[in-house]
């Protein structure tokens, strides 16, 4: 058997980190977050898939009318519940921490726009 | 969208390629959101981002599956995949009701009637008796193997008093005496039963008062005035439920007696029935500075000091015991101890209050486990052959990536389904069974009446439901694993049905052998009614009415007095129409104990054959009027009966004995003429012997089979031999009177006696009306109803285990439809294929007959230890029970096998 996952136990990945920064700045879907943290879709897709199994994000599907309006099909839409805040705030301590290695090279939290 | 570009299409063609390894219930999910995706990608980004972006959904793909595994191997994941699958399961069960039907109502006849049995063994023998720590609880009683094998004596006054003040072990000792006596209440004469206790038996019954007080040890001193606490029932019965009875007085055998208090309600004796609890309770008022005698009348229970055990006591009693002579001599010879190896016997009050019933119901609880596993082995017979008909659907689901778990979940899921619905109709079949098979119990059955089921029932049942569920699911598990895959999707035939083959001819031959074992075990047991029930009693019990009288002492107080009470209320009752004879004795055969009252012997050579047997003289001294052993159709073997002659010029100090007493005291000689003297008299004058009569049989004690003892009787006239000045105190004014009738209906002459009885004094209360059929009928009822539980249990068994077969061979039939259908195409009779369908099922019914025999007999061992009466079985019981099986499995298969025969070739042929 493998062990039980859960967000509370498993400290967040910096991919992980990465991901859920994203999501915390409003890029909310797959290709959006991909772009955004600069990752692959074949590292993002399972990320979101264990951090939804973690109950880290929450995931809806868009209303089928926007979509429509936009004549292309419904997406999925993630947003990060507050068990994924909780964690992304103690990742964000960690990272920053670590870059500091860095010498401050990178700014520090960028606010969402 | 007007185009759609070949870079999506690519695109799109991998995500569907990534999707086959999407478990199948997400698949739909990922294909849809990867598609919104890559169009909106499409739009604004480039071919390549569209196509890069797409590989991605390999790896989603995979940590898809691989979620889904962890999530079957949680607990909680393979949980919740339970719950959708019973939610199929039931789904599935509706839509084939003819399976459900069947196998829902076998198992909850297997489930009911374990539900029943559970709960009388939990309220008769799990359940503690109703008194304060009921575990330190022990009945005490003497056995004295000097005078006879299996007698036991109640305890004495003087026993009572020694142990009380000097057993350490012992924190309580109780002694209580049931016993009646003459109210007179507003509506007449009435005959109360009354029990004397000690003091102390308040305390170990835990008994309180519901109005007024209960017996305090102020009021069992001898100089106490009299006193009397009501039962609850007699409360309410007849004095109208007033709390104003507290404190008033009550005529009781002619004494004014002082009513203390009302008992509260279910304050009762251990093992009293529950039909006879006391109407009135009074204190014994032992004299402990009087004299004492050698009364073993008592029924005594104590309460064993903490730590202390039935063993300990039993040693500690042991070592006091050898001191009851010097201490109370006036009761216990010097050598009377050793002489007759008299010793007490501590035995936990439960065990004594139940007696066999314990084992009985035990056995009874095995049988019905037995229709359990019969109901079971139906039941997995049947769920395989279902499983086997979802295979298919069992492959795909494997070939969609279902694990080895998630498929055991859903085989599970129907097992656990089908056991819930039977277990929730055993529950229901429970409620409404268990009243009415405790509504067939003999009344004097302890704790048995009122029952219904109990919570711990419930629990039990939901248990075994449980277990049954995941029983029905291991072997098609087990199989369709193992072959599943091997098979991989593709080939559905015939690999695996020669074992499956095998596991319903197992099922067979188990069911028929455990049936036949029920059916064999009931049968034993009807045969050893049958036995019992024929067994001589020593009395033509026919039409034979009985009732007791009470004579008050104030009005009728010697025996002359007596004997014209008697002599009239006979001459009536002889003079009703349709009384054909009338008379009286002290005590009843069949129910009646006897007792043990010592006796002289005018030839003391007497003693010298009892010295070198080691018995006692010992025998149940019964005063007995003329025309009882005519009316009771006891035969005269030598000499005459009592005449009234006996009774009007008591001079001639007459006797009448058994054949077993003439037997035991005067071997190999002829009786008539003999001395004996009543109450051990050994001075004279004696009563001499002018007649033997035949043997009754005594009641029965634990381990002695129901009339298998006769009655060591000495019958003495009404009135005393008046030179013999030492028994006056034999006022033998407690009397059952005895009434053959020649009319059909015996008990339409009842008014009439009753109104005989009363022209002679209208004081005389009339009790405990009944016939010696019933008398003799209810020593044998426990059995009775034992027999009737078992037989009910193999009735059941019988029906299953034919729905069993029916069922098995008509599936056989159906699976080899084409077969048959070439054997008739090429020229076989119906006849033949008839005939080879039913020698095919005999041929597994025979295995499963020998099987059952064989355990039938270890079956019977076991009845011999656990039923008293159950001796040698014969043979033609099990050939009986064998036969009875073997008719039903013929029947059972012939019905398939006449559809095998009826099979059209051509449509057979063109059925695959």
């Amino acid at each position: 058997m493998t062990p039980k996952r859960s967000g509370s136990e498993a400290p967040l990945s910096y991919n992980g980190a990465l991901v859920l920064q994203a999501i915390a700045q409003g890029h909310r879907y797959g290709f959006e977050i991909m772009h955004q943290a600069h990752l692959p879709s074949g590292t993002v897709y399972p990320l979101l898939r264990r951090l939804e199994g973690a109950g880290m994000v929450a995931s809806r599907w868009e209303e089928a009318e926007d979509a429509h309006d936009e004549g292309r099909p419904p997406r999925r839409y993630y947003t990060v519940t507050p068990a994924g805040r909780a964690a992304l705030a103690e990742a964000r301590e960690r990272v920053v921490a670590q870059q500091a290695l860095f010498g401050g090279m990178t700014p520090a939290d960028g606010d969402p726009r | 969208m007007s185009h759609v570009s070949p870079a999506l299409m690519l695109a799109r063609a991998m995500v569907r390629l990534a999707a086959r390894r999407v478990p199948h219930l997400r698949r739909d999910a990922f294909v849809k959101e990867w598609d919104g995706e890559l169009a909106a990608e499409a739009e604004s980004g480039s071919w390549r981002t569209v196509i890069q972006g797409a590989w991605g959904a390999f790896a989603d793909a995979g940590t898809l599956r691989r979620m889904n595994r962890e999530r079957e191997g949680t607990m909680s994941g393979w949980m919740k995949g339970l719950a959708t699958d019973l939610a199929l399961a039931l789904r599935g069960m509706r839509r084939a009701p003819g399976f459900t039907a069947v196998t829902v109502a076998t198992l909850a006849l297997g489930l009911g009637g374990s539900a029943a049995l559970y709960t009388m063994l939990d309220r008769v023998v799990i359940q503690p008796l109703p008194y304060p720590q009921p575990e330190r609880l022990v009945r005490l009683e003497n056995q004295v193997p000097g005078v006879g094998p299996n007698e036991v004596w109640a305890m004495s006054t003087a026993q009572w008093t020694y142990f009380s003040e000097q057993a350490r072990t012992l924190e309580a000792v109780g002694l209580y005496r049931a016993s009646g006596g003459n109210v007179m209440t507003d509506q007449g004469p009435r005959r109360a039963r009354s029990v004397g206790v000690t003091a102390s038996m308040m305390d170990i019954l835990g008994a309180r008062a519901l109005h007024g007080r209960i017996i305090t040890g102020n009021d069992d001193v001898p100089e106490a005035p009299a006193v009397a606490v009501l039962g609850y029932g007699f409360w309410e019965q007849v004095m109208g439920a007033d709390p104003g009875t507290v404190g008033t007085t009550l005529t009781f055998n002619d004494r004014p007696v002082e009513i203390i208090g009302v008992m509260a309600p279910g304050v009762e004796l251990p093992g009293f029935p529950s039909d006879l609890k006391p109407d009135l309770w009074l204190p014994m008022r032992v004299d402990r500075g009087g004299t004492f005698y050698s009364n073993h009348v008592f029924p005594g229970v104590a309460r064993m000091a903490p730590r202390a055990t039935p063993e300990s006591v039993e040693r500690e009693l042991a070592d006091l015991t050898p001191r009851l002579p010097e201490l109370f001599p006036q009761a216990y010879g010097a050598t009377f101890i050793d002489q007759v190896g008299f010793h007490t016997r501590v035995t936990p009050l439960k065990e004594s209050v139940l007696g066999d019933l314990a084992r009985n119901l035990w056995l009874l609880f095995g049988g019905v486990a037995l229709v359990l596993l019969i109901a079971c082995t139906n039941v997995a017979n049947l769920f395989v052959v279902r499983m086997e008909g979802r295979r298919r659907e069992l492959n795909i689901r494997a070939a969609l990536g279902a694990g080895r778990s998630a498929l055991a979940r859903y085989v599970l899921a129907e097992g656990l389904t089908l056991a819930a619905l039977g277990g929730s109709l055993a529950l229901i079949l429970g409620q409404w069974a268990v009243p009415a098979l405790t509504s067939l119990a003999p009344a004097d059955l302890p704790r048995v009446h009122g029952a219904s089921l109990s919570v711990g029932a419930v629990a039990y049942t939901a248990l075994l439901s449980l277990l049954v569920g995941v029983l029905l699911a291991a072997y098609p598990l087990v199989t369709h694993l193992r072959s599943g895959e091997r098979l991989g999707g593709e080939t559905r035939q015939s690999t695996s049905g020669r074992p499956r083959r095998r596991f319903h001819s197992a099922m067979v031959v188990t069911q028929v052998a455990l049936a036949v074992t029920l059916v064999v075990g009931a049968g034993v047991l009807l045969q050893t009614l049958n036995t019992l029930r024929n067994v001589d009693a020593g009395v033509e019990p026919e039409g034979v009415l009985s009732m007791d009288l009470y004579l008050s002492f104030s009005r009728h107080g010697n025996d002359e007095a007596v004997w014209n009470a008697y002599r009239g209320i006979l001459e009536r009752v002889r003079a009703i129409p349709g009384v054909a004879a009338a008379g009286m004795s002290e005590e009843l055969p069949v129910s009646g104990g006897f007792g043990c009252t010592v006796q002289g012997f005018e030839d003391e050579s007497v003693y010298e054959v009892l010295k070198d047997q080691g018995l006692t003289t010992c025998a149940g001294q019964e005063a007995t009027s003329p025309g009882y052993f005519e009316a009771m159709g006891i035969p005269v073997l030598e000499g005459r009966t009592f005449t009234d002659a006996d009774n009007d010029d008591p001079g001639r100090a007459t006797v009448v004995v058994s054949k077993a007493f003439a037997d035991r005291f005067w071997p190999g000689r002829s009786a008539l003429g003999q001395g004996v003297g009543p109450n051990g008299n050994t001075q004279g004058p004696f009563y001499h012997v002018i007649g033997v009569v035949g043997d009754v049989s005594r009641a029965a004690t634990e381990g002695e089979a129901p009339l298998s003892q006769p009655a060591i009787a000495v019958y003495y006239p009404i009135r005393h031999n008046p030179e013999a000045t030492w028994n006056r105190n034999w006022w033998p004014g407690w009397i059952s009177l005895v009434v053959k009738a020649d009319v059909a209906d015996a008990a339409s002459l009842f008014p009439a006696i009753r109104r005989a009885v009363a022209e002679v004094d209208p004081e005389i209360p009339l009790s405990n009306l009944t016939d010696m059929e019933t008398v003799v009928a209810q020593a044998t009822s426990q059995l009775a109803f034992v027999s009737l539980l078992l037989a009910i249990a193999a009735a059941t068994a019988l029906l299953l285990a034919a729905v069993g077969l029916y069922g098995v061979i008509s599936y056989v039939v159906a699976r080899r439809t084409r077969e048959i259908g070439m054997r008739l195409a090429v020229g076989a009779e119906p006849g033949d294929v008839q005939r080879m369908v039913v020698a095919e099922a005999m041929g597994l019914v025979t295995a499963g007959l020998l099987l059952g025999v064989a355990l039938s007999v270890a079956a019977g061992r076991v009845l011999r230890g656990m039923v008293v009466g159950v001796e040698s079985i014969s043979p033609a019981v099990y050939v009986a029970g064998a036969a009875v099986l073997a008719v039903v499995a013929l029947v059972a298969s012939w019905l398939p096998a006449r559809r095998a025969a009826r099979i059209d070739p051509v449509e057979a042929l063109l059925v695959e």
